[in-house]
């Protein structure tokens, strides 16, 4: 018997392609496991198989293997390959956010997480065991059949960046370049993200509060078009020190934080909170911006909101560039309201415990094991 | 701001934070309309699906020209489509090599020069060009930005004087 983890897509410092890969590491201990994707990043390639490879594996034919499917958006071809296979089948549930939150920002991503949804409730006869991350999420699972949800959240460990060597590349770029505080952001060049709140934020910024401030924002953009306009607006608002350097792997995240003086979040999702949470790690103060009212993760999950809330600057939802370019500013500028943020993130993410979530993970999927 | 245990008080910096943003837009330091006018920016970009131009490619087209340094006989090609060919351009090469080589050594006396001229002058445009797009203009927007709202605000002040009935139409 071999465990394997599907995703529908592998892209580097995405939340959930860095959770399946901490979690094969624990899977190892039991028994053969890889991690298979439908669209896998040329930089990932030595890690993450194509979904096509599975077919492979030992047991693959005769279905004895367990396979985790980490399931947030859509995805066709990982649905039909899911429902048309023997293995006993593990749900692990990432939503994105609620769709209707998506329609008008996002309405691509929007029909995708309805996809998901469907695809979701098709895979419930299928599913031995659904894990969510939060109450929030379970509960949000349990509307689309699945009876019995166990919570389940992912291991991440805010403090192993802090024992990675700085990446040479950023470290040299930002010794060259960077010569004042620097605002730093995650989740990629994505609608839902709110680049183009965070450019507008940091337009305020520099043009009226913190003139020698700089901005980065970390992440994948994997819409040409998108990222596109969005550096039409950079160079439109004259944002030279405002950088979107793309997608940045561990060591590169920790070189970024070592070297910020503030993170920002102005959209929400796992991989901005995981990220807020590696921020807070590193005592690095954290300003965010409370995800609309409706849409999951606004509540106890592990969204934004919940992994911020009482250890960092939360501003209320809505789209308001100049409160967030105030935040912003009073952290880079009031030492008493950045050492107090910073200590409070601190005690935040030494409270998170990743044994106990890999202890959880395993003992519930000891059941179908 | 901090309460019992260095604990940040949350709330009430962000009712300081709104308060302030209130003040400054009281003073006309940020101009009315400021979101507004973020906002449509960006939707007008998204609705057109704007693409930023590419400026031209100095470095690339300095390195190609440094790859062809230096000149050198081994760098003319001997080979023939035809039968023989080759050996016919080994004979000529060898009879008119002294030629050759003059020719060469006078053009690199040039080149070379007038290449580290070229790959100095564009390291120094680059230089300037980052200083300009990273240091002067976001300066000079800033500024610019800071001067317009401040004229909004004292044209409003003085337009209300000399029309009283401006803000009630």
């Amino acid at each position: 018997m071999e465990i394997h983890q599907i995703v529908a897509s592998a892209s580097p410092g995405d939340a959930v392609i860095e959770a399946a890969l901490e979690l094969r590491e624990v899977l190892r201990r039991i028994a053969p496991s890889e991690v298979f994707a439908h669209h896998v990043d040329e930089a990932l390639a030595g890690e993450v198989g194509p979904l096509a490879d599975y077919a492979g594996r030992p047991g693959a034919d005769r279905g004895r293997n367990v396979l985790v499917y980490h399931a947030s958006v859509g995805e066709p071809a990982v649905c039909s390959f899911l429902l048309e296979g023997p293995e006993r089948l593990v749900l692990v549930y990432h939503p994105v956010t609620a769709a209707d939150h998506l329609v008008d920002l996002d309405p691509p991503l929007a029909a995708l997480v309805l996809d998901g949804r469907e695809e979701l409730a098709a895979l419930r006869p299928r599913v031995s065991l659904a894990l969510a991350g939060s109450p929030d999420h379970g509960a949000d699972l349990q509307t689309l059949g699945y009876d019995d949800v166990r919570l389940s959240p992912l291991p991440v460990d805010p403090g192993r960046l802090g024992a990675l060597t700085p990446d040479r590349k950023v470290a040299a770029s930002l010794d060259a370049h960077l010569q004042g505080p620097l605002v730093l952001a995650a989740g990629g060049i994505l609608p839902h993200r709110r680049p183009d709140l965070l450019l507008s934020a940091y337009h305020v910024l520099v043009t009226y509060l913190v003139p020698d401030a700089y901005l980065a924002i970390l992440g994948p953009c994997p819409r040409p078009g998108y990222r596109d306009v969005v550096e039409s607006f950079r160079l439109q608002l004259n944002l030279h020190r405002a950088w979107l350097p793309g997608p940045a792997g561990a060591a590169a995240r920790a070189t970024w934080l070592r070297a910020a003086a503030v993170f920002v979040a102005a959209g929400d999702g796992e991989d901005v909170a995981a990220s807020a949470q590696e921020a807070m790690a590193f005592g690095v103060p954290v300003v965010a911006r409370a995800p609309a009212g409706t849409g999951i993760g606004a509540g106890a999950g592990i969204g934004i909101g919940a992994t911020v809330a009482g250890a960092g600057l939360v501003l209320p939802p809505g789209d308001d560039p100049v409160l967030l370019a105030e935040a912003m500013a009073e952290v880079l500028g009031n030492d008493g309201v950045r050492r107090s943020l910073a200590a409070a993130g601190r005690r935040r993410a030494a409270a998170v415990d990743p044994d106990r979530d890999r202890a959880a993970f395993l003992t519930h999927l000891a059941e179908v094991v | 701001m901090t309460g019992a245990d260095d604990r940040p008080d949350i709330d009430a910096l962000v009712a300081e934070l709104r308060a302030r943003v209130a003040a400054r837009r009281e003073r006309g330091e940020y101009p009315g309309g400021l979101e507004d006018d973020l906002d449509a920016r960006f939707a007008h970009l998204q609705r057109h699906q704007v693409a930023p131009a590419r400026p031209f490619d100095v470095r690339a087209q300095v390195a190609r020209m440094a790859a062809a340094l230096p000149l050198g006989r081994s760098r003319i090609g001997l080979t023939s489509a035809r039968k023989g060919g080759a050996a016919v351009h080994q004979v000529v090469a060898r009879a008119v090599a002294r030629q050759t080589e003059g020719i060469l050594q006078q053009v690199q006396a040039f080149a070379q020069p007038a290449a580290e001229s070229i790959e100095a002058l564009a390291e120094a445009v680059d230089r300037l060009d980052r200083t300009l797009r990273e240091e002067v203009i976001p300066a000079l927007d800033a500024v610019i930005e800071r001067q317009a709202a401040a004229e909004r605000q004292a044209a409003g002040a003085t337009g209300g004087a000399r029309h009283p009935g401006a803000g009630a139409s």
